[in-house]
């Protein structure tokens, strides 16, 4: 029971930046086929809800290249907003990482001579190596699927 | 949203060097924050709310880090202890020696952990 409970949570935390990155596909490909006028363009910090004037151009002729779609991602405050908290987490990674990583060696030294807390020691390094590869993949996986990527 | 995270007060203060003085080898959670003068004249961290609580983990990293060295210290004294008090008996001093190895195995891992991530933490940046 446990166990399932354990790989759920592994499962959705490692699928959390694709819920992140779903608005923003979602919201990339179609407003951004709207002609308009850029200069009417607000900014994305003001809260101010994006015109249809906010849009592409390019998208007129039914071109879009990823350079345009990223502009049009970078004016909506969603998008700020996630990418800020998205370059927060993924910077915290290291320093998480690296923490445990040292309480597992703490633990290996305080372990003595019983084997049970050493294989909790040896458990958590595993795991701490197992987050530091997840993430790895998840962020190669990102940066695959999504054009410009969701972290800055 | 979360258009305040990213809120900058204006630093109207003087910048100064904040104390770096250690407690029982345990450097202070400012290790890495850069300090100002504040009303009173005092140095203070400034510590800004997203991008400093890293900075600040860093800090708590360095602390584990110390905390790893006088773990394993204490407990390779223990242990020899141990050893000595074991006096002829070979269980005895085979769990001590086994508690010496691994309070080494523990410091290494430590010390090969902070080494990795700061040997690619450079070659990144």
């Amino acid at each position: 029971m446990a166990q399932k409970i354990k790989t759920i949570v592994i499962v959705l935390s490692l699928l959390t930046p694709a819920f992140f990155a779903a608005p923003a596909l979602a919201q990339g490909t179609p407003p951004c086929a709207v002609q308009g006028n850029p200069a009417n363009c607000g900014t994305g910090d003001t809260g101010i809800p994006i015109s249809s004037d906010c849009q592409s151009t390019a998208a007129a002729n039914g071109t879009v290249d990823s350079a345009e779609v990223n502009n049009c991602l970078k004016s909506d405050p969603i998008i700020t907003d996630i990418n800020t908290v998205v370059d927060f987490l993924s910077a915290g990674v290291g320093v998480v990482v690296v923490g445990s990583l040292i309480l597992g060696g703490i633990q290996y030294s305080m372990a003595g001579d019983s084997p049970d807390a050493l294989s909790k020691a040896k458990k958590r390094i595993t795991n701490s190596l197992l987050a530091l590869v997840a993430f790895i993949f998840t962020f190669a996986f990102l940066q695959w699927l999504i054009p410009g990527g969701v972290f800055g | 949203m979360f258009a305040f995270l990213s809120l900058k007060l204006p630093n109207l203060w003087v910048a100064c060097t904040l104390s770096t003085k250690t407690f029982f080898f345990f450097p202070p959670w400012w290790e890495f924050l850069k300090g100002s003068q504040d009303a009173l004249g005092q140095c203070t961290p400034d510590f800004t709310f997203p991008g400093d609580i890293w900075v600040v983990g860093l800090a708590i990293v360095d602390m584990l880090i110390r905390l790893a060295g006088l773990v394993a210290v204490i407990s390779i004294i223990v242990a020899g202890v141990a050893y000595i008090t074991a006096s002829g008996n070979p269980e005895k001093a085979a769990s001590a020696r086994r508690r010496i190895y691994n309070s080494l195995i523990g410091l290494a891992i430590v010390f090969i952990a902070a080494a990795v991530v700061a040997f690619i933490g450079n070659s990144l940046t």
